[in-house]
């Protein structure tokens, strides 16, 4: 079931669920809430990417992602002036708000594009929108402009929204230092 | 439901309209709608808050600059 408005107001209150900054109440629709973008970006570094040569990536046991990224990208601060993301463009990028859902609230969410973004040619995620019960930090946004024109992203731009939804149980990693050791 | 003051004009196909709100700030919000959601001069809304002079309605569709909800002066609604 999709938390509607006033059931993510009520979570929040509760704090079974968590959003720092809180955020405000235009921020909602009837069941989703609003994120804004952050200062912080990674950018792709093409001096070293061009030094590759054709390099192919082989994910699996032996790749390490940080070491990829920390290699192939650098970071970068977004000042008001944003960040002007040209069509094909794809920057790693984070919400402001920091989230969280811990296990025992039975909460997991989505997080998905706007429709108004969306109509640009804008794509938020790369087929992983999917926050499990228990996550807690920013949400990492995989930012793609699809478009046929540059878009300007500034922080604190509302970037995605959040779609709550309660489970149907509680993870067995929410039982843990509850139940998970207790005796019979 | 309210009935809230916006100029129409035609959208992009014959079932759509475009919808200009006058926000309580003075920006003006432009939103894309079904011509069952708006009249000749007013969109439908739902009022989710009030305060002394505003009203915050959330609208049937987002706005093009991402908002479903927006402040609007009371004097903005028609009819609830």
């Amino acid at each position: 079931m999709i938390l509607t408005d006033r059931e993510i107001q009520v979570f929040l209150a509760n704090r079974q669920i968590t959003i720092k900054p809180t955020p405000d109440a235009v921020r909602y629709s009837s069941t989703s809430v609003d994120l804004t973008l952050a200062k912080q970006f990674r950018v792709w570094d093409f001096n070293q990417i061009d030094k590759t040569k054709g390099e192919v990536i082989e994910p699996g046991p032996k790749f390490k992602y940080a070491e990829f990224r920390d290699k192939y990208t650098k970071k970068k601060i977004l000042t008001n002036k944003g960040y002007v993301l040209a069509p094909n463009d794809f920057v790693l990028a984070w919400t402001h708000e920091t989230i969280d859902l811990p296990n025992h609230s039975r909460i997991a969410a989505r997080v998905e594009g706007k429709s108004s973004l969306s109509r640009l040619g804008l794509a938020v995620h790369v087929t992983a929108p999917t926050i499990h019960a228990g996550f807690e930090g920013h949400l990492q946004l995989e930012l793609c402009n699809h478009g046929l024109f540059s878009i300007r992203l500034t922080p604190g731009m509302p970037i995605c929204q959040l779609i709550f939804e309660m489970t149907l149980g509680t993870p067995a990693k929410g039982y843990s230092g509850i139940f998970l050791r207790q005796k019979k | 439901m309210n009935r809230v003051k916006a100029r129409i004009v035609r959208g992009p196909i014959k079932s759509e309209r475009i919808a200009y709100i006058t926000t309580a700030g003075g920006v003006c919000a432009e939103v894309l709608l079904s011509t069952t959601q708006t009249g000749s001069d007013h969109v439908l809304a739902v009022e989710v808050a009030r305060d002394k002079n505003n009203v915050l309605i959330e609208l049937p569709q987002e706005t093009s600059s991402g908002d479903w909800r927006v402040w609007v002066n009371k004097n903005q609604i028609l009819s609830e």
